[in-house]
Formats: structure tokens, C-alpha cells, sequence
């Protein structure tokens, strides 16, 4: 049996991390609390948003517009939405494993020509051939550039600062960002890969297009006007350049609320879980040390008997 | 008194606006535009500029970023990325984004950044215009 002073010595280190625990899963919650009220609004912004869009997409008069061309689609630009740390149970594993899995199986596809080689899952076959040029990593959040990096596939962009703080100015910059890549030709088809914040959870983490557009994304969407029945001016191509970045923004805007709800929601469990075993351990700890103590007493009594 | 319509201004943020109103003036490409109940449905892309609503008669002026607007018979919506009533614009920062905006459109630069500059320059311009036109 261990000394009651060993005993103590533990259940006093229990205690400190049970604390810290405890804090992290407060912070979390009031964190997720402040932007899912936000959410919610954003939510119908797009909604609204998409409905225009759709109004714009199914008018008839809408030519061979530079968002809605169909390209080789070889060049594949990912941006992969995770944490800054860890400890929010499996929320970065499931977004960087679905991000990689999504890689490496689309862009080793697109490598191997006709597809008859069957590709293994490793990172050396990214980096093999011209794969590599035709892909464009972003990271957001400090976890997803290190799992990339020690896979070999280093990220062409880190945005850091960004996880921590889902703000419009940062969706706005980071909209610009791939427009520009998009009208330059750097790439072809841009991809946003996040955990949506579903129903008061983190839910399955997913891979959405958001570029180039295309009108079977809308197919669920109301559109506001009956399509002969609406004008558009000046041009339905003026109106569709308008619309494009502004979605573009309220959907990264409302992807990084999201991730970072997801976040915080998974990082509250996981400390609420660790505080709970922290509790559990030192109810055995307190239990072992008063035993331990009784022992250490019963045989001074019985030493100074003899 | 004309009658009013359903007037509807999001941006990514906040609802800025979402009741009845009698008339909306705002920028479009080619020159204003006054949308009043009854408008045909239109989808147009918005200038950035000052957007001008009539609320029971009085015309209040607002800033308004880039954006659209979509008239339908149901209601009037407005999306754009920023749109301050004069009282919530921050005149000093305005003024310092309109000296550096206009600094850097001096020097020679990307066309990109020219773009940014210039589109940076016209939301602090008219940000000051909306809040001179009260003071």
C-alpha cells in the first residue's frame, strides 16, 4: 500500500488539472454560446442569398459566365477548417482525416490518368508527378497545418489567427483570396472542408464545393420570382459577378461560425468528460488515503502496546 | 402618403433593416434607381454609395456597401456586405482609411490591390458623405 503522503501528493495533482479541466469546458461554453446565436442569422442570409441566386441562375439569358464554366477540373484548391489546439476529443481527427482521405483520393485519381492504376493511400503519391502543382492547401487553424506537414504534404497557405476568431473580416479576406486564384486560373475548383454545427452538436464533417457554381447545388432552394417574370439588370452575367462574391463570403463567414461552434461544443464535452473522471479518481484517492492513514495509525497504536 | 412595401437589408452581420417602407433609393451601375410599391420584380447589382429609404415620409440616409438588390412582388431585399446608419459610422477611421486608400493608389501597385484600393477609398468617401449629410 502506498504511503498516505504519496496519496496526498496525487490527489493534490488531481485537483490542479481538475481545475484547469473545469476552466477550459467554462471557456468553451460561453465561447459556443456567443457565436451560435449569431448563427442562426447568418443561417437565413443565406437562404436568402441562395434563393437570388437561383432566381439569377435558372434566367435564361445567362451565358458561358467565368463561375459556372466547366473546366478539366485539375486544379483542386482545399481549404481545411481545424483547430488551433487540441484537446476537443475527435473534432480534428474526423475534419483532417475526412480533408486527407478527400485529397488523397481525388487528387491521386486525377494523377494516375485513366484510372486503372489503383492508388494506395500514402502521402509520397501527392508528391509524386505533377499531382502536387495542381493542388492548393489552405489551412485554417494550427492542428490541420502540423497533421498536413508531417504527412508530407506541406500547405501552400496558413491562415492563422483565423480558427480562434470567425469574424467577416476574415471570411471577407479569405473570399478575395480564392477569387483572385480562381480568375487567375491557379485553380479550377475550390473546396471547403468543416464540421457543420448541427443541432446543438458537432456534427459529420463535410466537403463542399463552393466554386465553380452550379445550379444542382440550388435544386432544394425557393427561388423568390418566377423566372420569365423578373428583370435583370443590367445583364444577368453584371448581376451574376455581384452575387457570386457576396455568397461566396456569407458561406465562408457562416462555415467558420460553424467550425468554430463545432469546436467548442466538442472541446466542452471532452473537458466535462475529464473533469468527470478527474472527480472519479479522486473519490478512490480520498478513499485509499484515509485507509491508508487509518493503517498508518492502527500500527503505531499497536507498536507502542508492545 | 405612398403606399409602403416590404423593405428587407441583410448583410452577413445583422439584419439592418426588415419593416415597411415608402420608397428606397439606392446606386446602381448606371445612375439611382427608386424602387416604390408595385415595382416590377428586378435583380440588379448595388453600388457603393448611400442608400436613401423613405420611412413614413421622412427620407433617411444610410451607407451602403457593395451588394444587390431583388425586387419581387412579395418584398424588397437588400444584400451587401456593410450598411450604417450615420450615427453607427466612425468618422476618424473613415477619414484615415479614405488618406491611406488614397496614399497607396498613388503608388504603383498590383491590379488587384488598385481594385481594393479604389473600392476602399469609395466606401470611406461615401461613409463621410452620409455622415457630413446630417451634421
Amino acid at each position: 500500500m502506498q504511503k498516505p503522503n504519496e496519496i496526498k501528493r496525487h490527489i493534490q495533482a488531481i485537483e490542479e488539472t481538475r481545475k484547469i479541466t473545469n476552466a477550459m469546458h467554462l471557456v468553451s461554453s460561453v465561447r459556443a454560446k456567443k457565436v451560435i446565436r449569431k448563427m442562426d442569422y447568418n443561417r437565413r442570409f443565406l437562404r436568402q442569398t441562395e434563393s437570388c441566386m437561383k432566381d439569377v441562375l435558372i434566367a435564361p439569358h445567362l451565358a458561358d459566365n467565368r463561375y459556372l464554366r466547366r473546366h478539366e477540373h485539375k486544379k483542386r484548391t482545399y481549404i481545411v477548417i481545424s483547430g488551433d489546439k487540441g484537446l476537443a476529443g475527435a473534432y480534428n481527427t474526423n475534419v483532417l482525416g475526412l480533408a486527407y482521405r478527400e485529397i488523397t483520393e481525388k487528387m491521386c485519381r486525377a494523377d494516375h490518368g485513366d484510372g486503372t492504376q489503383k492508388h494506395t493511400h500514402n502521402a509520397d503519391c501527392l508528391l509524386c508527378g505533377d499531382a502536387r502543382k495542381d493542388l492548393t492547401l489552405i489551412t485554417i487553424g494550427m492542428m490541420g497545418q502540423e497533421y498536413f506537414h508531417s504527412r508530407g504534404i506541406e500547405p501552400d497557405e496558413h491562415l492563422g489567427g483565423v480558427t480562434q476568431d470567425p469574424s467577416l473580416f476574415n471570411a471577407r479576406t479569405i473570399a478575395y483570396d480564392i477569387l483572385e486564384r480562381f480568375d487567375k486560373g491557379e485553380t479550377d475548383q475550390v473546396f471547403l472542408v468543416y464540421t457543420p454545427f448541427v443541432s446543438g452538436a458537432a456534427g459529420e464533417p463535410m466537403v463542399r464545393r463552393i466554386l465553380p457554381i452550379r445550379l444542382s447545388n440550388y435544386i432544394l432552394v425557393e427561388e423568390t420570382e418566377p423566372a420569365h417574370n423578373i428583370m435583370i439588370h443590367p445583364s444577368e452575367d453584371e448581376a451574376f459577378e455581384q452575387l457570386v462574391p457576396q455568397y461566396l463570403v456569407g458561406y465562408i463567414y457562416g462555415a467558420l461560425m460553424h467550425a468554430y461552434a463545432s469546436e467548442h461544443v466538442s472541446r466542452m464535452a471532452a473537458m466535462q468528460s475529464a473533469t468527470r473522471n478527474a472527480d472519479e479518481m479522486l473519490d478512490k484517492l480520498k478513499l485509499q488515503y484515509n485507509m491508508a492513514r487509518q493503517a498508518a495509525v492502527t500500527q503505531e497504536l499497536a507498536e507502542i502496546r508492545r | 402618403m405612398a403606399t409602403p412595401f416590404h423593405l428587407h437589408i441583410m448583410t452577413p452581420e445583422r439584419e439592418f433593416f426588415d419593416g415597411n417602407a415608402e420608397g428606397v433609393i439606392v446606386t446602381v451601375p448606371d445612375g439611382e434607381l427608386c424602387v416604390m410599391a408595385g415595382h416590377m420584380p428586378l435583380l440588379t447589382p448595388l453600388n457603393i454609395g448611400i442608400i436613401r429609404i423613405n420611412l413614413g415620409g421622412e427620407w433617411k440616409h444610410a451607407f451602403i456597401s457593395d451588394g444587390f438588390m431583388e425586387v419581387s412582388h412579395k418584398e424588397t431585399i437588400i444584400i451587401t456586405q456593410a450598411c450604417e446608419w450615420p450615427e453607427d459610422i466612425d468618422a476618424a477611421r473613415a477619414e484615415e482609411v479614405k488618406r491611406r486608400a488614397a496614399e497607396k493608389l498613388r503608388q504603383q501597385v498590383s491590379t488587384r490591390e488598385y481594385v481594393m484600393n479604389k473600392a476602399a477609398l469609395a466606401r470611406a468617401m461615401a461613409r463621410l458623405r452620409v455622415k457630413g449629410s446630417i451634421n
